[in-house]
């Protein structure tokens, strides 16, 4: 039970959004979390990165220049960035030991492992320089492309714990085993912490309001539907309109429900007007001839001509019974069963038919007098007819009371069980049954009245031939 | 002989009307007739009717409204007579004050029957006053709705009586504490020449007994006395007591 439940959940549209919202969410808030993490490990990255690439610049096209000028460029230099410290490091001249020296853009960012003294400037890898400039070439601030050289290089960055303010130096190898060093003091920005927080809030109001979003605007109309699509399948029930709300489609849906409805309660309604109409009509003939019949004279005529009225008259009140519309305020009241019962099998039995109760117990159920009443007349009408005699048992079973119309006739093969209790099915031996009042609608009177009792109607063999049809009424407390 | 039963057909269908007089003067009653509720009201103003027969579907004012009307203004019994047959109809009828009910098509001789139980009762009725209680309480328990020919115990649970165990249940009530021959009993509720025996009757007992003394914390209601008839045992109210 529990786990159709879950499925069921699973199942709807609203829990298929929900799915399909949380994949997202998850996929989103992962996305953002591999960021902010990248984010949180280098926060110093993105200022570094550009500080190296403008001094590396600096560094390779003062490379290009004769060396007696560095110290005349360097000042110059000095002039136009002044948060930025240029030194010129003679050659030989100690730098410290950690230092890890590399050739071109290759900077290796993990320079602090390096053992003292390992860097020597006479083991530096060195760039020949395979290019003269030409004279009347343009100068340092005029060269356009220092791509073609290429300088050995290093940096060290000297992070502060307490601020948020790093030193990076960047260190050049230059032709003439100097070395030039411009470093400067960057400020890392502002590590992402709250901004996590704040996107999971983001993304879980975001969902709610588009679950509610769906709830309202899908769902609900969905479920509407379902609900008077399933009043309608239900009987005698009044039309109940569907609001036409929601997507397109199911507006669209809505109203050609509504179309269905009332064509399906018109017809419904000509249906119980004609049969009253037939009913009423029919009737007052037939009340003139029931009136005239006892003057008729030879007594064998007039017993014909009852017998036909009689006929004609049990044919119109099951038609009536079946198709007319339940009045609503016909409330069920609580009945004690054995004294209807009682009621017709004697009733049966005065009339000279051979109707037995076996066994009698008082039970109590919510019912319609009326309608119970007709049901058991009909399934004791009907044993009669084929059988001849009938056995009546009315026992207490659990929280069910177990009516028992048992008869020894022909009884009903399986296959025709299930239909003979749609109206107007007679089993094959009733249709060539002369004389016997039926339009076959007993039995399924008698369905459609268990029905409407929440009771269970089933058609059983009887042991040695026959038919058994057992009601199970739920008892009233 | 008193002067004769005048008895008011209030019938649309003028064939039905014919046949209904005729039916009523076979059994040497006097028939007015007429056909809807405007006649109805000029016979009922210049002659003295003991008994209506009431169709429903009437042209203009319905039979339902007549009866409510008439029921109003006067004690006359109702038989209303409807091709409806719907039970809802039935009981509609008989909360209005109609003091019986045959649908259509109906059997003349039931016919003859009720009209002579709602004359006779209507004639003693002015002797004794109970009877026009609607609902009698007896035996602890049970309670009967006279109108709507319905016991039910004290837990509205109903008990499903045919109309012979109800009509010998009512003249039982009726008559709390008298010994009843079975001729008697026979006459009350099915009037003289009914051509009921005096074993249906013992039959009837039996049933009725079945239904009123099986049932847990029922007392016995019904003795029978010896070489006499039957005696109903149980106190009878009108009114429940408060208790």
């Amino acid at each position: 039970m529990k786990k159709a439940l879950w499925f069921d959940f699973i199942n709807s549209i609203a829990g298929q959004l929900l799915i399909l919202l949380i994949l997202a969410t998850v996929l989103f808030l992962s996305g953002i979390y591999i960021s902010i993490q990248a984010a949180r490990d280098a926060p110093l990255a993105p200022p570094v990165m550009l500080f190296s690439e403008r001094q590396i610049g600096i560094a390779e096209v003062l490379s290009l220049e004769d060396p007696g000028d560095y110290r005349a460029h360097l000042e110059e230099l000095k002039k136009r960035h002044p948060k930025v410290t240029y030194k010129l490091h003679p050659k030989g001249e100690s730098l410290g030991h950690d230092l890890v020296w590399a050739k071109g853009r290759h900077i290796v960012d993990k320079p602090l492992s390096a053992a003292p003294g390992a860097i020597a400037p006479a083991q530096l890898f060195r760039e020949p320089r395979d290019r003269i400039r030409e004279p009347g070439e343009p100068g340092f601030f005029g060269v356009s492309n220092p791509q073609e050289v290429s300088l050995v290089i290093s940096r060290r960055v000297e992070k502060n714990e307490t601020t948020d303010i790093a030193r990076v130096t960047l260190f050049a190898l230059m032709p003439s085993e100097e070395v030039l060093s411009a470093s400067i003091e960057v400020r890392a920005g502002d590590p992402p912490n709250h901004l996590i927080e704040n996107t999971l809030v983001f993304t879980v109001v975001c969902m709610l309001l588009l679950l509610f979003w769906a709830i309202v605007f899908l769902i609900r109309p969905l479920r509407k539907l379902a609900s008077v699509t399933n009043n309608i399948a239900k009987e005698d029930v009044d039309p109940k309109k569907v609001d036409v709300t929601g997507p397109t489609e199911l507006r669209a849906a809505a109203s050609a429900l509504n179309k269905m409805q009332e064509r399906i309660h018109h017809l419904i309604d000509d249906r119980t007007r004609m049969l009253a109409a037939v009913g009423h009509d029919l009737r007052t003939p037939v009340t003139r001839l029931r009136l005239r019949a006892d003057t008729v004279e030879p007594e064998e005529d007039r017993a014909a001509f009852l017998r036909d009225l009689n006929m004609m008259d049990g044919l119109l009140s099951r038609l009536m019974a079946y198709f007319s519309k339940r009045d609503l305020s016909d409330e069920p009241v609580r009945l004690e069963l054995s004294s209807l019962v009682h009621s017709l099998a004697c009733e049966w039995s005065d009339a000279g038919n051979p109707v037995e109760i076996t066994e009698l117990t008082n039970v109590t159920i919510r019912a319609r007098p009326n309608d119970v009443m007709r049901m058991v007349d009909n399934l004791i009408d009907n044993a009669i007819k084929y059988a001849g005699s009938c056995e009546l048992s009315l026992t207490k079973e659990g929280d069910f009371a177990c009516l028992k119309v048992i008869d020894h006739g022909p009884g009903i093969p399986q296959e025709e069980k299930m239909l003979l209790q749609q109206p107007f099915a007679r089993g094959d031996k009733a249709r060539t049954m002369n004389g016997e009042p039926g339009f076959g609608l007993g039995l399924a009177i008698a369905s459609k009245v268990a029905e409407s009792h929440d009771a269970t109607l089933d058609l059983l063999d009887t042991e040695g031939g026959g038919l058994k049809i057992v009601v199970r009424f739920p008892l009233s407390e | 002989m008193q002067n004769p039963t005048h008895i008011l057909v209030i019938e649309d269908d003028t064939e039905i009307q014919t046949l209904l007089a005729s039916l009523l003067q076979r059994n040497g009653w006097t028939a007015s007739l007429a056909s809807n509720g405007h006649e109805a009201d000029a016979i009922l103003a210049r002659s003295c009717i003991d008994l209506i027969l009431l169709d429903v579907m009437l042209p203009g004012e319905d039979g339902l409204s007549i009866c409510s009307r008439l029921r109003s203004i006067s004690t006359i019994p109702i038989l209303i007579l409807s091709a409806k047959g719907e039970d809802i109809d039935r009981v509609v009828g008989l909360e209005l004050g109609a003091d019986d009910y045959m649908s259509k098509p109906f059997n003349p001789r039931e016919l003859e029957a009720r009209i002579k139980a709602m004359l006779r009762r209507s004639r003693m009725a002015v002797k004794d006053s109970r009877m026009q209680a609607p609902v009698l309480y007896f035996g602890g328990k049970w309670q009967l709705d006279v109108r709507k020919r319905e016991l039910c115990d004290n837990n509205g649970v109903q008990t499903h009586l045919t109309p012979a165990e109800f009509d010998l249940l009512r003249v039982f009530c009726e008559r709390p504490g008298l010994t009843l021959t079975r001729e008697q009993l026979i006459e009350l509720t099915q009037g003289r020449n009914s051509g009921a025996t005096e074993r249906s009757i013992d039959i009837l007992i039996s049933r009725l007994r079945r239904k009123l003394e099986s049932g847990e914390g029922s007392q016995k209601l019904i003795h029978t006395v010896r070489s006499g008839g039957y005696e109903f045992i149980a106190e009878v109210e009108e009114h429940r007591e408060s208790a």
